[in-house]
């Protein structure tokens, strides 16, 4: 497995002469022994890494650790989101011969827009869990440095007006580290694209928030009444994402700044089907859409042989055909009943039809 | 009724000075409510880390993210045990933020907690509606001077709550999540101490289970986390608000005094509804008494009930005042200046109050023993507090029917009166009765007046509530307007009542005492605003007035 991990990480550089941003390699990182988990060596071995990148990562390795967490399952969360189409959200695509991140297909502003939320989502909740003593209360805006201390009114500002905010701390850290290499090349159209993506994802988390509110007034009332934000389950917050890659928008690139051109579908305003409308990037209609450069690559490029394919064989082997299996499975079943983690049951057989592309 | 009260006595122009004077106190309680104070109280999400605990929380060792051995994943985790006492749940209060240490302060006045259960979907252990959860709750607290992990016990308990749980057909797969129903987990009614550490522990007695399904705990579902929301008053808030108490505290005072000296050096004994303004002012000055000062410096749990109990007595004497207030304008009625005639509807006012003040005393009473004690955990609990409040709202709606039915009726009277012309015989008659008329007028429309600002300042506050909820937090006009709420209708109440003390005191000019006839200054009369809408002709043949 590790050997694996290696080879891709090995292929990826071969690919890449450059040094892309390849940040996102952080993934692969191992964090699994202890040991390696809060040494600032983690950070020396990932390769793509800019020095202020390196830098952030020697000095707030407990940081770091939630980070990658964040960043894993937003990778993972992406495979299980796309294993029924074509791209299954794989990084390394040895039959294109390129990774699909240096391609800016729409399928790379998805990845760069799931990675910085899911690097957002992961630092949050571990602001709530108390487990990262830096994050901050959100109404400050962060120094050049999130360890460096604005700290010195936190305390008399928490008694004065509390201390609510566990978004905005990883929002800051993960803008700061994620977008650390396009921002310093942020006259790239590329770049641009990769800075409006990550922004759309930490945005779109933010505005999945939900609210609740407990009243607690005289007797219980709702004259007082306090409200906080819940954050979403990072698969719903997925969901929604997923949505915005279908309908994620080509721009093109004028004069370092990206516009898109807008041509409105038929069915929904036939008025406006006259005119075609130029749109800057980075304006109100667009800040909540994913956008991309280029046309994706041919995925049925890949070798898809054996890939499980459910029930949609017909655009995952892209008409290569397919087989189906039938096997006999054990399942649990008749469990007795514990809350969280135990679970007692029979093995029950099932027959299950499993279908793979040739 | 008395002879004259200081408002029939007051000329135009003194009225609009006192008037403008007092809009721009209000406007000046609003503002700072808006722009020196900070909401009146903010959160703080905790989502409690689960450990394991091999010991099973007999050693009585507290476990906090020191000594916590993580569990990253609920539902990878392999107990060793049946009963599954060795996971914990903890939270340490408050967060450390910036790299430094929060400290909960005595300005915060009560620190609650609600607990959030996340339960999700899952085949086998399904989850039934209205099952029981029963949790062991220890928490501890720390003072600032202790060394870093030495927690003292402040509260243990087995908390049982119901729990209340939906989820939409389509989650209805492994991964889809229920969406529950908040649990109320402790009210502290004064926050005395710097930290506070809960452990949380949920149990389960597999026997019990299969004995009977509908035990605790055996229903619940696949738990995959819980989380912790701390509530407390803003110390910003705390200051402002304590400061506009202190100050309006020796004002009213002041005019209560005044008032009462007034009163006192009448010829008569005072009415029932200069009596009714007195308390009124008297519950006033109760409920503006800032004793929550020595709650900074001294443990004081009980403050919570008591500033429940100073509001609930100060509605129930303006409710009552209201009530006698408009039958003390009944001009024709001769049951009046008389407590007992109002028996019947003052009984609404006192059933609900009663109602709610036996609700709260449960509620907060018990809650300063137990601080996790919910009046809604238990079925037989939540049945006496539905039970409270639906009486008391109730009574509240059949009162406002009975004030709406009394109030119509004194209008009704006054045109009757007014087309009747009756007291055009009778100057001294007709101005009295011009002068309860106007009495009555003022009064109404100073009460519509108010009532109407709060509903607007409470709709501004909805209002300023829902801004914080769009696309990104904007820090608009109206995002400070909860607290400029707050400050704004207390000094509202306190403007409301130190006016009626003011104007309805029974003036010195005229009528000293009921049964004086001739009045020395009549050309003031003339000029009075009561007297501007009648054909007043000067024809001030005084004659006898009628003894009502």
């Amino acid at each position: 497995m590790l050997i694996r991990s290696l080879l891709v990480l090995a292929c990826l550089l071969a690919c890449a002469p450059t040094t892309v941003n390849s940040w996102w390699l952080l993934s692969k990182a191992d964090t699994s022994s202890p040991t390696t988990a809060n040494s600032p060596i983690l950070c020396k071995n990932v390769p793509g890494l800019t020095p202020q990148q390196k830098r952030m990562c020697h000095e707030n390795p407990n940081i770091i650790k939630y980070l990658i967490s964040g960043l894993r399952s937003a990778l993972h969360t992406c495979e299980y989101t796309f294993q029924r189409e074509a791209w299954n959200c794989t990084l390394t695509l040895p039959g294109v011969g390129t990774s699909p991140l240096q391609i800016a297909s729409r399928e790379s502003a998805y990845v760069y827009a799931i990675s910085a939320a899911g690097v957002s989502h992961s630092l949050a909740r571990a602001c709530s869990k108390g487990l990262i003593d830096d994050c901050g209360c959100g109404e400050t805006p962060q120094g050049t440095d999130p360890t460096s201390s604005t700290a010195s009114r936190s305390p008399t500002d928490f008694v004065w007006a509390g201390c609510s905010d566990n978004v905005k701390f990883g929002n800051a850290f993960g803008r700061k580290f994620v977008d650390q290499y396009d921002r310093q090349h942020a006259t790239e159209p590329r770049s641009q694209m990769n800075l409006h993506n990550n922004r759309v994802g930490r945005r779109l988390l933010a505005n999945a928030m939900n609210r609740e509110c407990k009243c607690h007034g005289v007797s219980g009332s709702c004259v007082t009444k306090t409200c906080w934000k819940v954050m979403p389950k990072f698969d719903e917050f997925a969901a929604r994402l997923h949505e915005k890659y279908q309908l994620a928008k080509l721009v093109t690139n004028n004069d370092q700044k990206l516009f898109v051109r807008s041509t409105p579908s038929a069915g929904l305003s036939g008025r406006t089907e006259r005119y075609v409308k130029t749109l800057d990037a980075s304006s109100k209609q667009m800040r909540n859409e994913l956008i991309y450069l280029d046309a994706s690559p041919n995925y049925c490029a890949i070798d898809v042989k054996d890939r499980e394919c459910g029930d949609k064989c017909s655009n995952i082997c892209c008409g290569r055909g397919w087989r189906t299996t039938r096997e006999i499975v054990d399942e649990p079943c008749h469990c007795q009943f514990v809350w969280c983690c135990e679970v007692k049951c029979k093995t029950c057989k099932k027959l299950v039809e499993r279908n793979f592309c040739l | 009724m008395a002879g004259g009260a200081v408002i029939e006595n007051l000329s135009n122009r003194k009225l609009f000075v006192i008037f403008a004077g007092l809009l721009a106190v209000q406007i000046l309680f609003f503002l700072v409510g808006a722009w020196y104070a900070p909401s009146p109280s903010s959160y703080m999400e905790f989502e409690m880390i689960s450990c394991r605990d091999e010991t099973k929380g007999l050693s009585g060792e507290w476990i906090h993210r020191d000594n916590c051995h993580q569990i990253e994943e609920l539902s990878e985790f392999t107990p060793s045990s049946f009963d599954l006492r060795e996971i914990v749940f903890i939270a340490k209060m408050p967060h450390a933020r910036d790299g430094i240490e929060l400290e909960y302060s005595p300005w915060f006045q009560f620190l609650l907690g609600v607990l959030q259960i996340e339960v999700e979907y899952s085949e086998h252990f399904k989850y039934v509606p209205h099952a029981q959860i029963e949790f062991e709750v220890r928490m501890g607290h720390r003072e600032h001077a202790s060394k870093k992990n030495d927690w003292k016990e402040l509260a243990t308990s087995n908390v049982t709550r119901i729990l209340e749980c939906t989820i939409a057909e389509e989650d209805k797969k492994d991964g889809g999540t229920y969406n529950c129903d908040m649990l109320d987990l402790f009210e502290l009614g004064s926050s005395s101490y710097p930290f506070y550490l809960v452990n949380i522990r949920i149990p389960i007695d597999q026997h019990a289970c299969q004995y009977n399904p509908k035990n605790p705990n055996c229903q619940i579902g696949k738990l995959s986390g819980l989380r912790l929301i701390e509530i407390h008053q803003n110390g910003g808030f705390t200051l402002v608000w304590l400061w506009t108490k202190t100050l309006m505290t020796p004002i009213v005072g002041a005019c209560l005094w005044w008032y009462y000296n007034r009163i006192n050096q009448l010829a008569r004994n005072p009415l029932l509804l200069e009596r009714a303004i007195l308390y009124l002012g008297l519950s006033l000055a109760i409920l503006d008494f800032p004793i929550e000062w020595i709650s900074l410096t001294h443990r004081l749990p009980f403050l919570l009930l008591v500033s429940d109990l100073r509001q609930g007595l100060f509605y129930t004497v303006l409710f009552s005042f209201w009530l006698i207030f408009a039958g003390e304008h009944l001009i024709d009625d001769t049951t009046r200046n008389n407590i007992k005639s109002y028996r019947f509807n003052l009984s609404f006012i006192i059933t609900a109050s009663g109602a709610l003040l036996i609700y709260d005393l449960i509620e907060r009473g018990v809650q300063l023993y137990d601080p996790f004690y919910s009046v809604w955990s238990s079925p037989t609990g939540s049945q006496i507090a539905y039970v409270a409040i639906f009486i008391s709202a109730l009574c509240t709606v059949a009162y406002f029917g009975f004030l709406l039915f009394k109030i119509v009726r004194v209008w009704t009277t006054i045109k009757h009166k007014r087309s009747a012309q009756l007291y055009q015989t009778s100057e001294n008659r007709r101005l009295k009765v011009e002068g309860v008329i106007y009495r009555f007028k003022f009064l109404m429309l100073f009460t519509v007046l108010c009532a109407g600002f709060t509903i607007l300042a409470y709709f501004m506050k909805q209002y300023g509530e829902a801004q914080l909820h769009g696309d990104e937090a904007r820090s608009g006009f109206l995002t400070g307007s909860t607290s400029a709420f707050f400050t704004g209708t207390f000094g509202m109440c306190n403007i409301y009542v130190l006016l009626l003390l003011a104007m309805y005191a029974p003036s010195h000019k005229h009528y000293r005492g009921a049964t004086q006839l001739i009045d020395e200054n009549d050309d003031e009369i003339i000029d009075d605003p009561s007297n501007q809408h009648t054909e007043s002709n000067a024809m001030t043949t005084f004659l006898k007035p009628s003894t009502d």
